[in-house]
């Protein structure tokens, strides 16, 4: 069930005035959000639930077992079987098919693989929140959970497809006593709606309008056009992901549920390690803490070891996000860019300058050549193969003008990334909408309704970091 | 309901009725794009419920002159007589080497000597990636059989493909479900029915992948059959 159809405006109708009916019932509510959880999860695939419920299962089984025996063997082998079963789905088709091609290119002819693996929606992130409850019981963070507890925080509708990842010690606490959020459920309703227009408007038209034709076809266009289909897609990934973000916090927070941030305008970071600090903040969170830091900890903390973890936590991220080579590419440019500015910051420092120039001419060179790091990283994202990356990238010194692409789609583009730039004294000034009257307020809802039924597609493509 | 919202600025109740009215109001201004979408559902008890409601949204629509700003919108943008305001040549895909063409050739029991031959062809020109699907006995009559729109929605979606060639109707002279009920194959309620499905069927998958092919019935030999 994807949030911007019709379909699930009933369904969350449906559950917000069951929620709140129950609200005086902890049981029969958490039974209410629960069930909530299953038929979003179930309305993709039935089938899909067993994974989702095995996943509970498992995880509080291990979670008993920790407070019984031996916690540290019991969390081993509690993360080890949640990356199993993620690298199972994630990664047996990338698997099977290089190694059919190794041994094909050997000469011989294995038998072609019988079993093809979908991917389950979702999977990446909810064994992340599993693996994080297993953690954080162990560091003492939070108390093991009843079942129904930890099946409602696992399931829980508006971050189960795609996050933002978010920690037991974060969420439980709010499932004492969920009121509609410190930050009101008006913010919540153009939160929504900020989304809505976001994904089936911008990041839509961009995709129709330049990036699916330079990634699928980029011969045909000249080398501006595929320069400017780069920086769409790089503005379309943050336009589709973000909404999603947008959409959970505030279907959560309808809910009495405050979720993580998961951007922070990350493209006007001038180094690729703010990005990363602003740009799936939750992920990032988490690989810092749950990998980064106990090997850091662990490690000679020397810059050379330093910068091998780095390098190994952004492959990891390239990873994270699917099995393929491009993601693999990815996950080294990122780690490279990483690992070298943690470089150059020990030698600034070294000769007593400040770890990031200062002067605006030097922080403009820096934030143009982080945003074009980020932007290369994308292209190997969103390509099909390592190969079509390349021959996008070729693409890009070939002459001539705009001739597929209108110009206004490069307008549009450098309007996308440039309102992060906007001051947030002036972004603050559209939360006057949030202290209309309800009846204006709905008006207004129903006329970006308008808007987007009417400027964006016919039907709804999945959200990109749905794969993931 | 409770109204719990110690440091919200709206009550539960209020929001609900927040909600209600935005999304009504969507409703009225969007009622012939509603229409259009529970016309592309499968067939069956969600879809006669679907078109039934939107029926009436687009009636009371009509009748509140809510669907007048939409009108003026998409004549604004240039898509009264179907253009996408572009005026621009959609780029065609070139499949190359390195970046192969995924296919899936699917349908009826028709596609089982015609999906494998076609694949064959079509792979060895060495810039597609062909897979085929075969489901006997299935068509757009009978979803409750085999659905087809299902089917694509999760298929499509798990596995990235750009050409779709679909062939079904060879068992689709049959009795068929219409919102008033069942009608006999070949009368007009049959017709714009099944011209409703393959519609449809043309815009979901449009709406997935960049090149569809439908491949219409072989002529048969005899008239019996060729009529259905």
């Amino acid at each position: 069930m994807l949030f911007p159809t019709p379909t699930f405006a009933v369904f969350f109708l449906l559950v917000f005035t069951a929620y709140w009916l129950t609200r005086s019932r902890p049981v029969l509510w958490k039974v209410v959000l629960l069930a909530a959880g299953w038929v979003f999860y179930a309305w993709w695939d039935w089938r899909l639930l067993f994974l989702l419920g095995g996943a509970i299962a498992l995880n509080h089984s291990i979670a008993v077992a920790m407070g019984r025996w031996s916690p540290r063997v019991w969390l081993i082998l509690g993360v080890a079987a949640n990356l199993a079963v993620l690298g199972f789905f994630k990664y047996y088709n990338f698997f099977v098919t290089n190694l059919v091609s190794a041994l094909q290119s050997l000469g011989w002819e294995p038998p072609r693989p019988a079993l093809h693996v979908l991917v389950p929606i979702g999977i990446s992130f909810f064994t992340f929140e599993a693996i994080a409850y297993l953690i954080e019981i162990r560091r003492g963070m939070v108390e093991r959970m009843r079942l129904l507890d930890f099946a409602v925080y696992l399931s829980f509708f508006p971050k189960l497809a795609s996050g933002p990842i978010t920690r037991p010690s974060e969420f439980t606490p709010q499932m004492d006593l969920p009121r509609m959020g410190p930050t009101g459920p008006s913010t919540a309703l153009w939160l929504i709606a900020r989304g809505l227009f976001k994904k089936m408007v911008l990041a839509t038209y961009l995709a129709d309008a330049v990036t699916s034709g330079v990634f699928s076809a980029p011969g045909q266009y000249s080398g501006v056009e595929v320069l400017v289909g780069v920086y769409a897609f790089t503005a379309q990934i943050y336009l589709d992901f973000s909404a999603y973000t947008d959409m959970a916090i505030g279907l959560a927070l309808l809910l009495g549920f405050r979720l993580p941030e998961n951007f922070d305008r990350p493209y006007t970071r001038i180094t690729v390690t703010t990005f990363w600090a602003h740009w799936h903040m939750t992920l990032t969170r988490w690989l810092r803490d749950f990998v980064f830091t106990p090997m850091a900890s662990r490690s000679r903390q020397t810059t050379a070891s330093t910068m091998r973890i780095l390098f190994l936590v952004m492959l990891l991220i390239g990873v994270w996000h699917g099995a393929g080579w491009t993601f693999v590419v990815f996950g080294v440019i990122h780690g490279a860019a990483l690992a070298v500015e943690r470089l150059a910051r020990v030698r600034r420092r070294s000769t007593g300058r400040p770890p990031v120039p200062v002067r605006p001419l030097g922080r403009i060179a820096r934030w143009a050549v982080t945003f074009h790091v980020v932007a290369l990283g994308w292209v190997f994202f969103r390509a099909d193969s390592v190969a079509s990356a390349f021959e996008i990238l070729g693409r890009l010194v070939t002459p001539g003008g705009f001739e597929r692409i209108s110009p206004w789609v490069a307008v549009m583009v450098v309007a996308s990334l440039g309102a992060q730039f906007v001051p947030g004294r002036l972004t603050a000034r559209f939360k006057r909408l949030t202290t209309l009257r309800p009846v204006l307020q709905a008006a207004l809802l129903g006329v970006v309704l308008l808007l987007v039924d009417t400027l964006g597609p016919v039907g709804v493509s999945p959200f990109i970091y749905f794969r993931f | 309901m409770r109204n719990t919202t110690p440091s919200g600025d709206m009550s539960v109740r209020t929001v609900s009725a927040v909600m209600v009215a935005a999304l009504s109001l969507g409703a009225l201004f969007n009622a012939q794009s509603l229409a259009t979408s529970a016309s592309a559902l499968s067939p069956g008890p969600a879809r006669s419920v679907a078109m039934a409601v939107t029926d009436g949204v687009v009636t009371m629509s009509g009748a509140l002159g809510l669907d007048r700003p939409r009108a003026l919108l998409e004549e604004m943008l240039g898509r009264g007589s179907g253009g996408n305001g572009e005026g621009r040549p959609r780029p065609v895909f070139v499949p190359s080497p390195n970046r192969r063409a995924s296919m899936l050739i699917a349908g009826d029991s028709l596609v089982d000597p015609f999906g494998p031959q076609l694949a064959r062809v079509a792979s060895a020109a060495g810039v597609l990636t062909a897979r085929w699907e075969i489901q006997y006995s299935s068509g757009l009559t009978r979803p409750q059989l085999f659905d087809w729109a299902e089917h694509f929605e999760g298929e499509l979606a798990e596995r990235p493909t750009d050409i779709v060639v679909f062939m079904v109707g060879a068992n689709d002279s049959q009795p068929i479900e219409t919102p008033q009920g069942w009608a006999s194959s070949g009368t007009p309620e049959w017709v714009t029915e099944y011209t409703g499905r393959v519609a449809a069927m043309m815009t979901l998958l449009e709406s997935r992948v960049g090149t569809v092919y439908w491949v219409g019935q072989p002529i048969a030999r005899s008239e019996i059959t060729r009529r259905g």
